[in-house]
């Protein structure tokens, strides 16, 4: 497996001795538990030991649950770290994030909406490219139906 | 791929489907068992060994199958930063696009 700066899993060490722990003693615990129930035929007693099997199986679940939370938040916090990462990228050229009119947006005449192209409010009106940021020095506002 | 090398890629999610069959026969066999008899004390071991020990396996299973789905996602994020640290390292040229192509490899 491929080591990166980031580990080659996403659980630490002591995960997997809490996961392989958990499990071990439930497997155990459920074992035991059969082991006592089918030596006696005292009915309480065996009630007695059935407890002690869904205790094991509690325990495992739990060990479960958290190797599986441990992961899952070890791979959302890296997620998160490499969207920071792309969006404080130094790219040799600037992303756009204005929209520019050649991006597609048009406006209405007279209108203080922006849309797409295909939007159904603007088809078959005479429209005009528009930047979305300001019209005449009036901000546009998002069309509420495309959503540009 | 052959069958070989898709067991060897693939052998946690093998183990979480053979853990999670062993659950189901265990399940099955504990049934049979209390089903064969009316008495509970006779019933009880059954319970244990057949519904506890096949629900563990059914849920030591479904771990190993959500940890592989995790390792997945943990090896494409390795490829998206590798790839990305190409792209800051090399000038980018003016049509190329940027995020589209990062590959989840």
């Amino acid at each position: 497996m491929k080591q990166t700066a980031a580990g080659p899993v996403p659980w630490a060490i002591s995960d997997a001795r809490t996961v392989f722990f958990s499990t071990t003693v439930g497997l155990v615990a459920i074992f035991v538990a059969w082991w006592g129930a089918s030596g006696s035929a005292n009915l309480s007693r065996q009630v007695t030991w059935l407890i002690v099997g869904i205790g094991g199986i509690v325990f495992l679940g739990a060990g479960n649950f958290f190797w599986l939370l441990a992961g899952r938040r070890a791979v959302g916090a890296r997620q998160a770290r490499t969207l920071d990462a792309i969006v404080a990228a130094p790219f040799s050229a600037p992303i756009s994030t204005s929209a520019p009119a050649e991006a597609g947006y048009v406006a209405l005449d007279g209108s203080r909406r922006f849309h797409v192209p295909s939007c159904l409010l603007v088809q078959g009106k005479a429209t005009k490219p528009v930047n979305p940021g300001r019209r005449r020095g009036v901000p546009l506002q998002p069309c509420e139906m495309c959503r540009p | 791929m052959d069958m070989k090398q898709f067991l060897r890629s693939n052998w946690d999610r093998v183990a979480a489907v053979l853990l999670g069959v062993l659950g189901v026969i265990a399940l099955v066999l504990g049934w049979v068992g209390v089903s064969g008899t009316g008495l509970a004390a006779e019933q009880n071991p059954y319970l244990i060994s057949g519904g506890l020990a096949g629900i563990a396996l059914i849920g030591v299973g479904c771990t190993i199958w959500l940890s592989a789905d995790l390792q997945d996602e943990w090896r494409r994020l390795d490829g998206v930063e590798e790839r990305l640290a190409q792209l800051v390292d090399r000038p980018r040229r003016a049509d190329e696009p940027v995020l589209e192509s990062i590959d989840a490899t």
